[in-house]
């Protein structure tokens, strides 16, 4: 573990969330490559802020947050929009798709503007994204016409098609029925474990209102409840761990 | 006696119906001066980010820029040809007639070059796109704000400024520029036409002669510039109140009221701006 690329260190960070009223969510924590990280917490927990700010989209109150290597506060914006880009996010419910394009022209809008070309010219590493995500039947399919599970997966092909270096999922099985959960999971885990036919990051945060799905070997788990923000460990450490709010997060009484 | 009490006890009233009127024009005073101060500063942004990225992402910001002269500029077409014509039948026509009843016709050329070349055609054309796609600039930024759109375009990398905001101001710039020239030929044209119509002594050749005699190369020069800067202020200000501050849905119409207002303003002043600037160079 400790040869492994420092891609996030988050000290003293104080989070901006509505948890309790207007609050500072204080945060230290790292984040290695090849990582899977589960985030949990209960609604209003901060889950989403605390995603957005270590992803870097929104600035701390406080503390020190470097992302691959580089302190936030001390880069131009050009300099931000540039690792931004090397990070891979989902926001939650339905992805924030762009309402104007249809679902390829969504997932081919970043690596056509990253790498300057037309839009025909990443058509193809664009339909590979979609077909990986079992989406290609959607392909020419406005987003307003898809169902919420599916739009969530048009964002997940956004977000991977620049093939970004780690990928942060905001509540990826809210509201979603146990088709799509199973989906989710599995297609997760092969991106974690290397086994799909197109580069994926293997280094995965998710954050979630229920562990039991996410519980497996090679993960990690951490909590947000009551302000805090709490690392609970691995597979072992969550499954037998007292506190009642783990405890319903496992058997799902939290969803 | 009875009256005199009665007139004190209303006082304290009137004298908080006053203050509260002072204290109402006073936070309407600080708030355009606090919202003019950001749109300033947006401007700026704008401006940096337009000079800084023009060979940046061409590939994506050349189709929005096209598509923006085609909503703002072609689509505006039929319109500025119908308002054209309207005015110069109207307005035009009238004063052409006038003019010549009073012997006056020499004067022709010199009326129409300052009233439509100057002032009519660039302000209706600016005004009507204001309504026509300033209007829903607003609102459709201001949804994309609100539905979070505009985070997603920052965490894919994708600058909103250049993605949403530069695109517009160089449409708008560019289509008012050419709406407004198709408006002033239009307007000539039906004024012509009136004057054809009603029997008015003066020949196409004299009528365009005492026009392109009255014109000088500042006043294409100061067109040029005064059309595609009302663009930029449409632009920028509708841009602002849809992009720039955190916005709920149940805001947008709000926004886009004061978007509009604002953008009047800001091309009324830089219309008198230009007044002063003709008069300096002696137009």
């Amino acid at each position: 573990m400790g040869d492994r690329r420092e891609l996030i260190r988050l000290e003293g960070v104080l989070v901006q969330a509505r948890v309790d009223g207007e609050t500072s969510l204080p945060v230290d924590w790292t984040l290695d490559e090849g990582e899977f990280w589960v985030v949990g917490g209960l609604n209003g927990s901060g889950k989403s802020p605390w995603l957005s700010t270590t992803a870097g989209l929104y600035p701390p109150n406080g503390g020190r947050q470097m992302i691959f290597g580089q302190d936030i506060r001390e880069m131009a914006e050009r300099d931000r929009a540039a690792l931004r880009a090397k990070i891979g996010f989902v926001f939650e419910n339905t992805g924030r798709l762009f309402a104007e394009l249809n679902v390829v022209e969504n997932v081919a809008l970043p690596l056509s503007y990253q790498r300057n070309c037309p839009a025909e010219d990443v058509l193809p590493e664009v339909q590979r994204v979609l077909d990986a995500c079992g989406l290609s039947e959607h392909a020419a399919s406005e987003p307003n016409t898809l169902g919420r599970g599916i739009q969530r997966r048009v964002a997940l092909a956004r977000a991977l098609v620049l093939e970004p270096e780690l990928l942060m999922v905001d509540s990826p099985l809210t509201s979603q029925d146990p088709m799509q959960t199973r989906w989710w999971v599995d297609f997760l885990t092969l991106m974690h474990r290397a086994e799909h036919n197109f580069k994926t990051p293997r280094t995965i945060v998710v954050t979630t209102e229920d562990f039991g799905p996410w519980l497996a070997e090679n993960r990690r788990f951490a909590l947000l409840d009551g302000g805090e923000f709490q690392v609970l460990g691995d597979y072992n450490d969550v499954a037998v761990h007292t506190r009642p709010v783990v405890r319903d997060m496992l058997t799902g009484r939290s969803a | 006696m009875e009256s005199s009490v009665s007139e004190n006890a209303h006082e304290p009233v009137r004298r908080g119906l006053i203050r509260r009127y002072f204290d109402f024009i006073g936070r309407q005073t600080l708030r355009t001066a606090d919202t003019i101060k950001s749109v300033g500063a947006f401007a700026l942004i704008t401006i940096g980010v337009t000079f800084t990225k023009f060979n940046e992402s061409t590939h994506v910001i050349r189709p929005l820029i096209r598509g923006q002269i085609a909503r703002a500029g072609i689509g505006m077409l039929p319109a500025v040809m119908f308002l054209g014509g309207s005015l110069g039948l109207v307005i035009i026509g009238q004063m052409v007639s006038l003019l010549t009843k009073v012997g006056a016709q020499q004067y022709i050329g010199l009326v129409m070059d300052t009233v439509v070349f100057r002032e009519l055609g660039p302000l209706a054309a600016a005004m009507m796109v204001l309504g026509r796609v300033g209007t829903p600039t607003v609102v459709e930024l201001g949804t994309k704000r609100a539905q979070g759109e505009i985070e997603a375009l920052e965490a894919l990398g994708i600058d909103p400024v250049h993605y949403l905001v530069v695109p517009r101001v160089i449409g708008l710039g560019l289509s008012i520029f050419a709406l407004t020239i198709y408006l002033i030929l239009v307007v000539m044209l039906s004024g012509l036409l009136f004057a054809f119509l009603t029997d008015v002594q003066i020949t196409p050749g004299e009528y365009f002669g005492q026009i392109a005699a009255g014109l000088t190369y500042q006043d294409f020069v100061f067109v040029a510039l005064k059309t595609i800067l009302f663009g930029a202020i449409i632009a920028v200000v509708t841009c602002y109140h849809g992009l720039a501050q955190p916005i709920k849905l149940e805001q947008v119409p709000y926004a886009a009221t004061r978007a509009v207002s604002l953008s009047v303003g800001g091309c009324l002043l830089l219309d008198v701006f230009f007044i002063f600037l003709y008069i300096i160079v002696g137009l």
